[in-house]
């Protein structure tokens, strides 16, 4: 998996150039009607270890900036906000086992849900590309950064 | 692409065992959230011997700062074997010979002595820090 | 014969609080809780060949405290031969205990409750295992 890449001190934030993301820092994967979505790079390192994902069920609409389940690390809970609209197929049952699979492979084994999507040519408006995430964690990184280096 | 300003890596002991070692541990705490936070980057010394990555790296690529907690120097013996860049070295245990009425109470719990010692190993790591900056320019 | 003991070993990592939690729940029941059945390892000393740390792992069964998803205490003791008889992830008694550290510098009340907890896990755990 080709990635961009940002370094901030110790830190490398990896960006896949073969996903779409949200600025809410989820990305999806399309694969014809069926889009996996999961949590970025740059928002598992800045939650820290993750102990808890909680996830919508399978048949659950959801539309594109919906809440679609929530997870809790040891400093804070957050709101997983869909990158696209559809009707949830399947969603990652390991997550509750080992929740961690969010920090240690977020692109591959951490994912969250499984969508069938229904409006895609109307989210990809709202999607934006690797290069552009990029910019939005550069950003995003520099007020971060206090906080990262906090642990 | 990289956004990196010169930074020290600040590596201290961790050690279970000595008091010192917990104000070497306080004192890494004290640079990078107090003194130093825009100018120093801590190193987990576990991590290096975990073969944590981004750990490695930094080591490699950046100057060193130590903290070590005794004469045993475990955390400098560590950086090194990590190839690290060790630009500095501070021992508490040398620090403390100037200041001994701060005794640390315990190696659980600093009290004020130790956290006062940990404060001011902390302040001379941190210009140990500007100078070592200050040479990488020249 | 050789006398029962188990080996507790903390992640003391500095990066993150749980890093604090695992060095003060090693403490208590080495110091408190279980004195003449444990041993405290110290992973940076045992790594530069200071004390008997190596010697005492290979001798007694270790429990590890993880403080984060790298898990360096039980590669660190994996790589010294150690025998790993009980492993806690820190991470997950966070939300087993509902409880959550402050800083690293200042783990908080919630912090000490969680260490407290923890703490008596371990202990039960060395019992168990010196039966």
């Amino acid at each position: 998996m080709e990635s961009l890449e940002f370094k901030l001190d110790k830190w490398t934030f990896k960006v896949p150039k073969n996903l779409m993301y949200n600025e809410n820092d989820c990305w999806a994967k399309i694969d014809g009607k069926l889009a996996t979505v999961g949590i970025t790079d740059f928002l598992q390192n800045v939650m820290s270890d993750i102990v808890f994902v909680e996830l919508p069920k399978i048949g659950d609409k959801i539309e594109q900036f919906d809440e679609a389940g929530s997870l809790e690390s040891i400093k804070a809970t957050l709101d997983l906000i869909s990158p696209v609209s559809g009707v949830i197929e399947e969603v990652n049952n390991e997550l509750s086992n080992a929740p961690d699979l969010a920090n240690t492979d977020p692109y591959g084994k951490g994912w969250f849900l499984k969508v069938r999507l229904t409006d895609f040519e109307s989210d990809e408006e709202n999607l934006i590309g690797a290069d552009a995430y990029l910019e939005v964690i550069k950003k995003k990184a520099e007020k971060e950064q206090q906080r990262l280096k906090k642990g | 692409m990289s956004e990196q300003k010169n930074k020290v890596a600040v590596a201290v002991c961790t050690g279970m065992d000595q008091p010192l070692a917990t104000v070497a541990r306080y004192a890494g705490y004290h640079v990078l959230e107090k003194l130093r936070p825009d100018t120093t980057v801590l190193l987990c010394t576990p991590a290096l011997l975990g073969g944590v990555q981004e750990d490695i790296d930094f080591v490699k690529n950046n100057p060193a700062l130590i903290i070590d907690g005794c004469e045993e120097r475990c955390c400098e013996k560590i950086v090194k074997n990590s190839n690290g860049k060790i630009q500095g070295i501070i021992n508490v245990k040398d620090v403390l010979k100037g200041h001994s009425d701060l005794q640390p109470e315990s190696r659980v719990k600093l009290g004020p002595k130790g956290m006062k010692l940990a404060e001011i190993v902390g302040e001379i790591a941190a210009k140990r820090v500007d100078e070592i900056l200050e040479a990488g320019k020249a | 014969m050789s006398e029962k003991k188990v080996a507790i070993v903390a992640c003391t990592g500095m990066g993150k609080a749980l890093g604090t939690v695992a060095r003060q729940v090693a403490y208590k029941v080495v110091e408190e809780l279980r004195p003449e059945k444990t041993v405290l390892i110290c992973i940076p000393s045992m790594a530069a060949n200071v004390g008997e740390y190596k010697d005492q792992v290979k001798k007694y069964p270790s429990i590890i405290l993880d403080g984060c998803v790298e898990r360096c205490a039980t590669k660190v003791i994996s790589e010294n031969n150690g025998t790993i008889k009980g492993r806690l992830f820190l991470p997950q008694l966070v939300k087993k205990y509902g409880l959550k550290p402050g800083a690293r510098t200042d783990i908080g009340p919630e912090g000490e409750q969680l260490v407290a907890k923890i703490a008596e896990e371990v202990a039960g755990q060395v019992d168990s295992l010196l039966q």
